[in-house]
C-alpha cells in the first residue's frame, strides 16, 4: 500500500541490498548465506550476531522476504556471509496518520450504568488497543479498572471500529466490585474517555493525536427500551428516501447497526444501508432500489440494547425477585406500509 | 450469601446428539483437503485425538481442524524459557509491544508446546517450542477441514452491505468426544454465545447457540461473557465449567442442554473482585482431581473437583434455588501473573507467566503442586 524506501545504507557492499520489502544478496550466494536480524547490529562482527534469532521469513535463493513486512521506522541488519547491511524503513513524508472519526455514544450526557463505547478510526488499526484507552475522572486521574481489558478485542472485520466495554463487575448490582466501590460513573460528575496517541494503526504508526470524549453522567437507566414508543417515518413509493426510525432514547450503536432489518411481505430482507443519526436516537434506512407500494415491516431483534445494555426482553440487571420470567421472543415487528 | 444462576437460552435448536460418545477408531480426517485453510487469526486452539489441532479463527469466523501429523516432535516435559515475548518479537522483526500470545496448547502425545502469536497488524502465526527455540509452523499448506461459524441466518441475509460492523471474538475453544465447543462474545449484545459443533464437520450447520445469564445473590439476573471454560465430569455426569469476565466460576450440566429449555446452573465460587479468570485446566494426582485456574489479578488457583462435586445437591437439580456461602474453597499456588495455562499430562502443566522482573517465562509444573 505504501512504498517502502531505504533510509540508510551503511556498511554495505553492492551485492547486498534492500528494496521493496525484501533483501537480496548476490545471486551466487545460497539461501542459508543470508540472514536478517532486527535492530542495528553493525557494530558487531557478523559471526557474533548469530546467537540472535534471525527474522522469520521466506528465502528463495538469495532473496529474503520476512514473514511480517519490515515495519516502518524500524532498523534491520542483513548479513550475507561477510557482508553487513543496516537499513531503516522510512515513514513516507506524505503518510496519512490514522485518526478517530467518531466515538459512540455521540451524546455528551450518559447514564451512570453506561456499558459500551465504540471508536471509529479512519483506517485499519493495530490490535492491542485496549491498553491505550482510559477513562479519566474530573481530577484528571484514570478511573481504576474502568475499561474491561481482559477480553479478546472487539474489532470490526475491517479493524476500523473498536468496541470498548466498561467493567461490568462494577455496573452489575449485587456483585462484589459494585457493592464495595460502587459504579464506575457517578451521577452528576464529568468524565473523559481518552484514546492515547500511542495507539497504532495496522502499519505500526501511531495515531495523529490524542483524542478525548468528555461527558457528564445522569441517573441510571433501568428501563427496557419499548419499541411500541418508537416512531417510524415512512417514505413515499417510487423514491429512495429513508425509513426514519426514532427511538425515544439513545441506543447502543453496535446493536442498532446489526439488529434491525426491513423485510417485505414475503419476509425477505430489503437491501440497503443503515445510518445512525441524531446522537444515536434515530436510525435511517436507505433502500438500494426504489420503494414499491406495499406492506413492509421493521424486524427488530429483541437483543437490541440501549446505552445501559437493557434489551427489549430484559434489563441488564434483572431483579428476578420482582419480575416474573417472561417468554422471550427473538424478533418483534412494526408494520410499515408504503403508499 | 452468594450464588449465581445460570440459564441457558437456546437460540438455535440445539443438537439432540450434543454429546455423542467417543468417536473411537473413526478416521476423523476423512474428507480433509490439502491446501491453504486461509487462517486469518488464531484466537483459540486445542489439540484433539489423531494429531488434530482445532483452531478457532474469529477474524474469518470459522473453525479449522488441522492435521499436525509429522509436525510435532517429542519434547522434554520440563521447560524453562525466559523472555518468550522478546525472543519471538526479535525473531519476527518487531517490537514486544506489537505481539500478543493469544493461546497456548500442548500436543497430547509429544508434549510439545505450541504458541499462537498475533502481530498488531492482525497476522497470526503458530510456533512450536523445540528445546529453547521457537520454530514457526506454517499453516498455508496443510491437510485440513474448515467450518464457517457464520449463523445460517446471517449468511442468508443478503444485506451484508454496510454491516461489516460485526464484531465477534472467540474467547475459548475445547474439543471433546466429537464436539468442538466454543464460547464467544460480540459487540451487538453484552453476553456470551456458546456453540457446539459436530466433528468431523457435517454439511449442515451442526451447532447451536445459547446465551448464559447469571444472577448475583440470587437476585439480579444479568448476562456476561464467558472468558474460559472446559468440559468436566462431575459425579459421573458431563458438565461445562465456565468462568466469566467478572468473578464467578459456574457449572452447568450438559444433559440439560438437550432439553432446549431454560436451564439453571449455579456458581461454585466467586474468586475475588477485580479478577478475570484467564485459563482453566483439569489435572489429577492419583485418584484426586483438581481444577487449576489462571487469573488476571490473583495467583494460580487450585480447586478440588471433589469439593465442586460435593458443594451441593443442586448440581443435579439445577432449577432449585439455593443460598450458598462463599462457594468452593481454593488454594492459591505460588504463581502470580499466569497468562496462559495448558495441561501437559494428567499431572503436569505448562504456563506462561510474567515474573516479578517483568520477564515472560514459559515453564512447566508438576504434581508437587497437586
Amino acid at each position: 500500500m505504501f512504498g517502502l524506501s531505504l533510509f540508510s545504507q551503511a556498511l554495505s557492499f553492492q551485492q547486498l541490498s534492500y528494496a521493496d520489502g525484501r533483501v537480496i544478496c548476490n545471486a551466487k550466494h545460497k539461501a542459508h548465506d543470508l540472514k536478517v536480524y532486527f535492530g542495528n547490529h553493525s557494530h558487531e562482527k557478523s559471526a557474533s550476531i548469530l546467537p540472535l534469532p534471525s527474522i522469520e521469513g521466506k528465502q528463495k535463493e538469495a532473496t529474503f522476504i520476512p514473514t511480517l513486512p519490515f515495519s516502518m521506522g524500524e532498523t534491520y541488519t542483513a548479513v550475507c556471509q561477510d557482508q553487513v547491511l543496516v537499513f531503516t524503513v522510512a515513514i513516507p513524508s506524505d503518510y496519512e496518520r490514522a485518526s478517530v472519526t467518531a466515538i459512540y455514544p455521540s451524546q455528551a450526557i450518559l447514564p451512570a450504568n453506561q456499558l459500551k463505547f465504540y471508536i471509529q478510526f479512519s483506517q485499519p488499526m493495530a490490535t492491542q488497543a485496549y491498553t491505550h484507552i482510559d477513562l479519566i475522572d474530573k481530577n484528571g486521574e484514570p478511573v481504576y479498572r474502568a475499561i474491561l481489558k481482559e477480553i479478546p478485542e472487539l474489532w470490526s472485520e475491517n479493524r476500523q471500529l473498536l468496541c470498548v466495554w466498561l467493567e461490568p463487575g462494577r455496573i452489575k448490582q449485587g456483585l462484589g466490585p459494585n457493592e464495595k466501590l460502587g459504579t464506575i460513573l457517578k451521577e452528576g460528575e464529568g468524565y473523559t474517555l481518552k484514546i492515547s496517541v500511542d495507539l497504532r494503526d495496522a502499519q505500526g504508526i501511531k495515531i495523529k493525536e490524542e483524542v478525548t470524549k468528555r461527558f457528564t453522567v445522569k441517573a441510571d437507566d433501568r428501563a427496557k427500551p419499548n419499541y411500541k414508543n418508537w416512531n417510524v417515518a415512512i417514505p413515499k413509493s417510487d423514491s429512495r428516501e429513508a425509513i426514519k426510525i426514532s427511538f425515544n432514547e439513545a441506543m447502543d450503536y453496535g446493536s442498532v447497526i446489526s439488529l434491525l432489518n426491513i423485510e417485505n411481505e414475503a419476509s425477505k430482507i430489503i437491501k440497503g444501508t443503515w445510518e445512525v443519526n441524531e446522537k444515536d436516537s434515530k436510525v435511517y434506512f436507505y433502500p438500494e432500489s426504489n420503494w414499491q407500494k406495499g406492506n413492509y415491516k421493521l424486524a427488530i431483534n429483541t437483543r437490541i440494547e440501549d446505552l445501559a445494555g437493557n434489551n427489549l426482553n430484559r434489563l441488564f440487571d434483572q431483579d428476578i425477585k420482582k419480575q416474573a420470567i417472561i417468554e422471550e421472543v427473538e424478533v418483534v415487528y412494526i408494520d410499515v406500509t408504503i403508499e | 450469601m452468594r450464588h449465581l444462576t445460570l440459564t441457558l437460552l437456546f437460540i438455535i435448536g440445539f443438537l439432540s446428539s450434543l454429546f455423542a460418545g467417543d468417536p473411537g477408531d473413526v478416521n476423523l480426517k476423512k474428507g480433509f483437503v490439502t491446501g491453504d485453510p486461509e487462517i486469518k487469526s488464531i484466537s483459540s486452539m486445542d489439540f484433539g485425538p489423531q494429531n488434530l489441532l482445532f483452531i478457532g479463527d474469529a477474524t474469518s469466523a470459522s473453525v479449522i481442524a488441522v492435521d499436525m501429523s509429522g509436525k510435532s516432535e517429542e519434547q522434554s516435559s520440563e521447560v524453562n524459557i525466559k523472555n518468550v515475548d522478546k525472543t519471538l518479537a526479535m525473531q519476527l522483526g518487531t517490537t514486544v509491544d506489537q505481539i500478543e500470545i493469544t493461546d497456548m496448547a500442548v500436543h497430547p502425545e509429544t508434549k510439545q508446546i505450541f504458541l499462537a502469536v498475533q502481530h498488531s497488524s492482525g497476522k497470526s502465526m503458530l510456533f512450536k517450542v523445540e528445546g529453547e527455540k521457537f520454530v514457526s509452523v506454517p499453516l498455508d499448506e496443510v491437510s485440513h477441514s474448515k467450518q464457517s461459524l457464520v449463523d445460517a441466518v446471517a449468511e442468508d441475509a443478503e444485506d451484508r452491505r454496510g454491516r461489516s460492523l460485526r464484531q465477534w471474538a472467540i474467547s475459548d475453544l475445547n474439543y471433546e468426544n466429537g464436539k468442538i465447543m466454543l464460547t464467544g462474545l460480540s459487540n451487538k449484545e453484552f453476553g456470551s454465545t456458546f456453540r457446539s459443533i459436530t466433528f468431523p464437520f457435517t454439511t449442515e450447520q451442526a451447532y447451536g447457540s445459547l446465551e448464559i445469564y447469571h444472577a448475583a445473590h440470587g437476585q439480579y439476573e444479568t448476562q456476561s461473557p464467558v472468558k474460559t471454560f472446559m468440559p468436566i465430569t462431575l459425579n459421573d455426569e458431563p458438565y461445562i465449567i465456565a468462568s466469566y469476565t467478572c468473578t464467578p466460576l459456574v457449572v452447568f450440566p450438559m444433559s440439560e442442554l438437550q432439553n432446549g429449555e431454560h436451564t439453571k446452573g449455579r456458581t461454585v465460587a466467586e474468586l475475588g473482585n477485580w479478577n478475570t479468570p484467564l485459563d482453566i485446566i483439569e489435572l489429577s494426582n492419583g485418584d484426586e482431581r483438581f481444577v487449576l485456574l489462571a487469573n488476571s489479578s490473583r495467583a494460580l488457583m487450585k480447586i478440588k473437583v471433589k469439593d465442586i462435586e460435593t458443594f451441593s445437591d443442586y448440581l443435579t437439580s439445577p432449577v432449585e434455588e439455593r443460598s450458598a456461602t462463599d462457594g468452593v474453597g481454593f488454594i492459591a499456588l505460588p504463581f502470580v501473573n499466569v497468562l496462559q495455562l495448558a495441561k501437559m499430562s494428567d499431572d503436569t502443566f505448562a504456563m506462561l507467566q510474567r515474573n516479578s522482573a517483568g520477564e515472560l517465562v514459559l515453564s512447566t509444573g508438576g504434581n508437587r503442586w497437586l
